[in-house]
């Protein structure tokens, strides 16, 4: 029997990696991903389960909590969960039992491309890229928008450290994007 | 050209534009042009100015009370005549300035619909009194036009946005400035002359806009339009003003009761790819990649563009020289042993929770309620006017979960439409929606050896024997020792066929680990083309058949929209006009000469009626040669199609001189009893 050899989404056996004067954009792909919609009336509970999940207060709206187990908010009593690839790679089943029913698990890992990028001066990165306004996505904040066309997530940890989620069947696309972006530093 | 340009290239890139300079103005700022052009030791042939108190200058010539009223010179001027009170008098130069005076800058004003005032005194327009909030002006664009005024001006509007904001602010002294004179007389244009130019860029005259003003364009907006008056790149900046006071000199009113047109941004000409964006060619939008991208690739895969996705639509091997020897190969493979297909593109919507059945009874036209975990169903949804709008197979995984599959093209309008109903329609029910289009890679494994290929790749835990794993039964799997997969025992192409989905990291290798496995039964990859002929020779529906204007009954599928239950779009799909006795029916079309095709597109008429829109009695949606009868093959909609089994009626495509006769059949060409996929 065959054995399957996992691939990331710009398609390399190990997840690629480019330098762009001070810019490093890392394709990311040990985090597994579930979304987490509260079932009806659970919005209160799901948040409360988050929190012991995450050990910090579950994200509020354009929230992200970055930690060992993260999770950002996607929208209405709606949140993203992510935790490391090779222990909740099953992350459904590793989480199911914790909700209790309360709220509707999806598995998202590979759905998703996801680009880490450091650097300075982000903010002025970003406005290439898209329309958020940086100067309120501080650390910890996270929005939904439109790069290139191509629907996003956008998740800030810190000034020099952000992340940008996108669609896995455009991860060229959003990779090409972003790279020329960097390249036309500075700014 | 302007007076200020010559001064702008003079000053500050020590350029001049001519070595003998006429200026033609109606102020004072004009003056200050040949002053600063004959200190840096250009030549004044003169300075005409119209206004009989102009100002005298001991450096140059000063004609008070005269128009230029001709320019002589090819490719330039040579000589300019000048009206004086004295006669006329020519006057050889290099270049001629032109300057009207200035207006203030009141574009920013504009962009919030303020509308601007004529400034009588000024000759110009200024910033609406009734300004939009927290938007102050001072300076020159509030149309104080000295350095004197203008800082005057901006000490008292810091001081009064300082009080606004509930400031007490101290009082400032205004800095002194050497004053100047902005004197202005207006001088619209040269009467008597042939061509008066008004708008330089756009090369619209005086004459244009008494003609305007002739043909009854007479509203600024009109003007506007009627004469490209203000449409080049300067946006008016030079001409506007100048355009309103001849139609209102011409039209016998006031400029203020000309009124004028509003400026929206950008303010500086602006490359259109500034706002279309960095990118452009094949980065203008974006690509989406299906997980065996890489591996068709190299299997010298032909893509077709679908939506943003690439798909293959065969796989050329070596010695095919015609699209159709590959096409052909790929069904007669997959009919007679084993075909491996990439349909990830197909939409995917997870839906859960308790109300997850009902609401997709509600979404489908069909039953959906009573299907048993395990199991997947056809669905057929239909829009709120009855027409039918996508379909696809819902699997059910769990009683609170179902797995949505919609068209490829149709992915995303799909889940807009789940979401609709979800939040605006029921926001009762206990529903939730997510798509997972992009997260597993789906394949078809179609053939009468699909079984025994999938038994080289699933994990021997699990059972797939047509016992244990039927016709349209689901579920959760593991493949290659482990991986997690779902199976769907679902069929397009009408053979014995599964879906397999892994997560997508799995997708190359996945698409690897098949068709090495299908090998050893002689199988092969086929790609979109495949895909739409074993469809059609199986009389499946599909994008051309669900095009917006045909419902269930259309499509012989009229007894799946259910009267037990109510679902979007099922009390219009009965409407009269829709359920006529002559309602268009699904047919299968075959040609009485086999050599003949049935090109999609043609019209249907009755044998020995005219050929006209009147008599049409239908059309062919879809068509492809069959490899596996031998001849061309049709689907499309036929009057009655269900009764006329047998007939023969004509093929007609006037526009392209097709007319034969073709039988009517079943759509249903290949093993219309559903053996195959049942086996």
């Amino acid at each position: 029997m065959p054995k399957l050899h996992a691939v990331s989404p710009l398609g390399y056996t190990t997840p690629h990696k480019d330098t762009v004067g001070a810019y490093a954009i890392s394709e990311v792909t040990d985090w597994a991903m579930a979304s987490v919609t509260a079932r009806k009336d659970c919005g209160a509970a799901v948040k409360t389960i988050l929190t012991k999940i995450l050990k910090q207060p579950a994200p509020e709206v354009g929230g992200y909590c970055a930690g060992e187990i993260e999770a950002f908010w996607t929208g209405q009593s709606q949140w993203m969960l992510a935790a490391a690839f090779d222990e909740y790679e099953d992350i459904v089943a590793s989480f199911a039992g914790i909700f209790k029913g309360k709220a509707s698990l999806t598995e998202q890992t590979d759905g998703w491309c996801r680009f880490a990028i450091t650097g300075p001066d982000l903010d002025r990165l970003c406005s290439l890229l898209c329309n958020i306004d940086m100067r309120g996505l501080t650390a910890g904040k996270a929005s939904r928008t439109s790069i290139e066309h191509i629907g996003c997530f956008v998740l800030r940890s810190a000034d020099d450290n952000m992340q940008i989620i996108g669609p896995r069947s455009s991860a060229g696309s959003l990779h090409h994007a972003i790279y020329t972006a960097a390249k036309s530093a500075p700014f | 050209m302007l007076a200020g340009a010559m001064r702008a290239y003079a000053n500050r890139w020590a350029t001049a534009v001519g070595d003998r300079i006429a200026i033609f103005a109606n102020n004072d700022d004009a003056h200050r042009t040949a002053h600063d052009l004959h200190q840096l030791g250009v030549e004044i042939a003169a300075v005409i100015d119209s206004r009989p108190e102009a100002p005298k200058s001991d450096n140059f010539e000063v004609l008070a009370a005269s128009e230029v009223v001709n320019t002589h010179g090819r490719l330039g001027i040579n000589s300019i005549d000048v009206k004086t009170p004295q006669g006329l008098r020519q006057i050889q130069v290099s270049a001629l300035g032109v300057s009207g005076g200035w207006n203030p800058n009141i574009h920013l004003t504009c962009h919030q619909r303020g509308r601007p005032e004529w400034d009588a005194a000024l000759s110009a327009f200024v910033p609406s009194s009734d300004l939009p909030k927290a938007l102050y002006v001072a300076g020159a664009a509030n149309g104080k036009m000295t350095t004197a005024a203008a800082m005057q001006d901006a000490v008292t509007t810091a001081m009064k946005i300082a009080k606004d904001c509930g400031l007490k602010p101290k009082s400032l002294a205004v800095p002194k400035t050497s004053d100047e004179s902005a004197s202005v007389t207006p001088f619209w244009y040269v009467t008597g002359t042939e061509r008066g130019w008004v708008d330089q860029q756009n090369d619209v005259t005086v004459k244009d806009i008494k003609l305007a003003h002739q043909e009854n364009f007479r509203s600024v907006e009109h003007l506007k339009r009627y004469t490209t008056l203000g449409m080049a790149t300067d946006q008016g900046k030079t001409s506007n003003v100048l355009g309103l006071a001849i139609m209102a000199h011409t039209a016998g009113q006031s400029i203020r009761e000309t009124g004028t047109t509003i400026y929206r941004p950008p303010y500086s000409p602006t490359a259109i790819g500034v706002l279309a964006g960095r990118s452009r060619d094949m980065d203008f939008r974006p690509i989406r990649k299906t997980p065996s991208h890489k591996w068709a690739e190299e299997q010298g895969a032909v893509f077709v563009e679908v939506g943003m996705w690439y798909r293959a639509q065969w796989f050329p091997r070596a010695g095919e020289t015609h699209w159709r020897q590959s096409v052909d190969r790929e069904v007669e493979t997959t009919r007679a042993s084993v075909g491996v297909c990439d349909v990830t593109t197909l939409g995917k919507i997870d839906v859960q929770g308790a109300d997850a059945a009902a609401f997709l009874n509600k979404i489908y036209c069909n039953g959906f309620a009573k299907l048993d975990v395990g199991k997947t169903r056809y669905g057929l949804m239909l829009r709120e006017d009855g027409i039918a709008m996508d379909d696809g197979a819902a699997a059910r995984l769990a009683e609170d979960h179902f797995v949505v599959t919609t068209t490829t093209a149709n992915a995303v309008g799909v889940y807009r439409h789940m979401e609709f109903a979800r939040q605006v329609l029921w926001p009762d029910m206990d529903v939730q929606l997510i798509s997972t289009t992009e997260s597993w890679a789906q394949y078809a494994v179609a053939g009468p050896n699909a079984r025994n290929l999938l038994r080289k790749i699933v994990d021997a835990t699990f059972d797939i024997s047509n016992e244990a794993f039927p016709f349209m039964a689901c579920g959760a799997i593991t493949v290659c020792g482990g991986v997690r997969a779902r199976l769907f025992r679902i069929s397009f192409s009408g053979e014995l066929a599964y879906e397999i989905a892994v997560p997508s990291r799995y997708g190359d290798a996945m698409i690897r680990a098949l068709v090495a496995a299908g090998e050893d039964f002689g199988g092969c990859a086929y790609g979109t083309e495949a895909l739409g002929v074993m469809r059609i020779e199986k009389g499946h529906a599909a994008g051309n058949e669900l095009n917006g204007t045909t419902t269930a009954l259309n499509l012989g599928m009229g007894r799946m929209v259910s009267t037990q239950k109510d679902s979007i779009g099922a009390v219009l799909s009965r409407r009269d006009g829709l359920t006529g006795d002559d309602a268009l029916k699904l047919v299968g079309l075959k040609p009485c000469r086999t050599s003949d095709p049935v090109p999609a597109g043609s019209h249907l008429m009755t044998k020995g009626s005219p050929i006209d829109a009147k008599h049409d009695q239908g059309y062919v949606t879809s068509a492809c040669y069959s490899p596996t009868l031998g001849h061309h093959i049709a689907i499309g909609f036929l009057k009655s199609g269900d009764q006329r089994l047998g007939e023969i009626v004509r093929l007609v495509s006037p526009l392209t001189n097709i007319e034969h006769d073709v039988e009517v059949v079943s759509a249903h060409f290949v093993d219309p009893e559903g053996d195959k996929l049942r086996a």
